[in-house]
């Protein structure tokens, strides 16, 4: 309602061009002496103009698709994948039974797939060794268990570092008994620069090389936490919340952590 | 291009849906072709980039071709393809909303060391059309799909109510609830009244 009792759905309406000839004209009637509604119909013009502008913006990408091939190209996809090639007609009658009875074609599949995994769990199975008698393990294996392990390192080492750095920057930390005056705040960032020296050559390994530039800056952060003594001050809270703040650290701490939670180690 | 004329009406729907059922592959292009528009209009409003809204166009008629068996007899040919969207839009949307929150800000990981050169103005401007996009992308699903189909797709109020399977009146009271929140997210910034 806006102060003269006037329903703001009407506004919203006669904007849209919704309301018919009389009842636009009855509004328009009652803008002319109510100040009230006529701000409020130019504030809400404003919000629909600049709606208008970023319907704008898909038209001007809509022009930059080629509608007449997308068709086409979604096609392909659709039917020249392996499993939607259409049998010929004659494979279809042949199938038809299983076709036409799921349930019936579904517990075949069951009663196939059950005696392959009874035989696989009861067969006697002899241990993967390598021809010298050693267990063996393929080396793509071992690739993508170290580049796991990198991952989860690095992940924890973001989180550990955000907490630590978090916490530095509540007024509590401050305060007497505090993280910083009672020193446990220095002795969570040594154990993070111990942690960082430990992933340091897994990052250079698996060539991960911003997730590395992002690290390293938060180990020169880390480094000067440590080193801020029980009677930190206000200015130096300041200044680490500047360095964070300037460095946009956090900003990258937050798109590192994702891509590494997707798996995108490989690209990054 | 201009986008095809969709099925006029319900019996044209259903033969080009038995055709397709059929495997017919020449349908399967005519539908797309019909609607590949309006699921594009959708989809970049609700992400703000052509690539994402390009994906949702090619998902979403991937997934109709699989779910075409499904399609009931009578039903709006448009409201289920475009319920099929918007649906994916809201997977996708939530899937990704931390990283789009990050995109918001105008920035990716690669891009966050290289300062910016834009001029005062430039930069404002642009800020002022991401502002009007992430707030649209900010509305509750059901508001931001009814003022997308409203405002992009320009449906109607009745078309809505149908594809959506609510009532007019809902429709009309989401869209303006969708306004409503969107000139309080605006107004500081448009020096509107709140």
């Amino acid at each position: 309602m806006t102060s003269c009792g006037r329903g703001k759905e009407e506004l919203v309406a006669y904007l849209l061009g919704e309301l018919d000839h009389e009842e636009a004209r009855s509004l328009e009637r009652h803008l002319e002496g109510c100040p009230a509604c006529r701000r409020e119909t130019a504030d809400l013009k404003c919000v629909l103009n600049g709606a208008a502008a970023v319907g704008n913006d898909v038209r001007r990408a809509m022009e930059t698709v080629d509608w007449e091939a997308l068709p086409e190209r979604i096609a392909r996809k659709v039917f020249d994948r392996p499993e939607n090639r259409t049998a010929p007609r004659g494979a279809r009658r042949l199938f038809a039974p299983f076709v036409l009875r799921p349930a019936a074609a579904g517990l075949a599949a069951g009663i196939v797939l059950g005696a392959l995994a009874a035989f696989l769990v009861f067969r006697p199975h002899p241990p993967h060794t390598a021809p010298g008698g050693d267990y063996y393990a393929s080396s793509e294996f071992l690739d993508r268990i170290e580049l796991e392990l990198a991952r989860r390192e690095t992940l924890s080492y973001l989180d550990r570092s955000q907490n630590l750095i978090q916490d530095f920057l509540q007024p509590a930390a401050l305060e007497s008994g505090g993280l910083w005056r009672e020193g446990s705040g220095q002795q969570r960032a040594a154990s993070l620069l111990q942690k960082k020296k430990y992933i340091n050559p897994q990052l250079e390994r698996r060539q991960m090389a911003k997730a590395k530039d992002i690290c390293n800056q938060i180990e020169l952060l880390i480094l000067e936490l440590a080193q801020i003594g029980p009677d930190l001050s206000d200015e130096d809270r300041a200044h680490i919340q500047e360095r964070v703040d300037d460095s946009r650290l956090w900003l990258k701490i937050n798109l590192l952590k994702e891509e590494l939670q997707d798996n995108e180690v490989a690209n990054l | 291009m201009e986008e095809r004329e969709p099925a006029r009406n319900a019996e044209e729907a259903d033969l080009l849906v038995r055709r397709i059922q059929d495997g017919d592959r020449e349908a399967f292009k005519e539908l797309v072709g019909a609607y590949q528009q309006r699921v594009f209009q959708i989809a970049f409003a609700f992400f703000g980039n052509r690539e994402d809204a390009m994906d949702i166009v090619q998902e979403t008629f991937m997934r109709m071709h699989q779910k075409i068996g499904s399609y009931r007899k009578g039903y709006s040919l448009q409201g289920w393809i475009l319920q099929i969207a918007k649906n994916l839009c809201v997977d996708y949307f939530r899937k990704h909303y931390r990283r789009r929150r990050e995109h918001e800000a105008g920035v990716s990981l690669d891009d966050i060391q290289v300062p910016a050169e834009e001029s005062v103005s430039a930069r404002r401007a642009g800020e002022l059309k991401d502002l009007l996009s992430r707030s649209i992308r900010l509305l509750a699903d059901r508001q931001r799909t009814i003022f997308i189909m409203r405002h992009y797709n320009q449906f109607q109020v009745e078309e809505i109510a149908r594809m959506l399977n609510i009532s007019p009146g809902t429709v009309k009271s989401l869209h303006f609830k969708a306004v409503q929140n969107l000139k309080g997210r605006l107004s500081p910034y448009l020096g509107v009244s709140r």
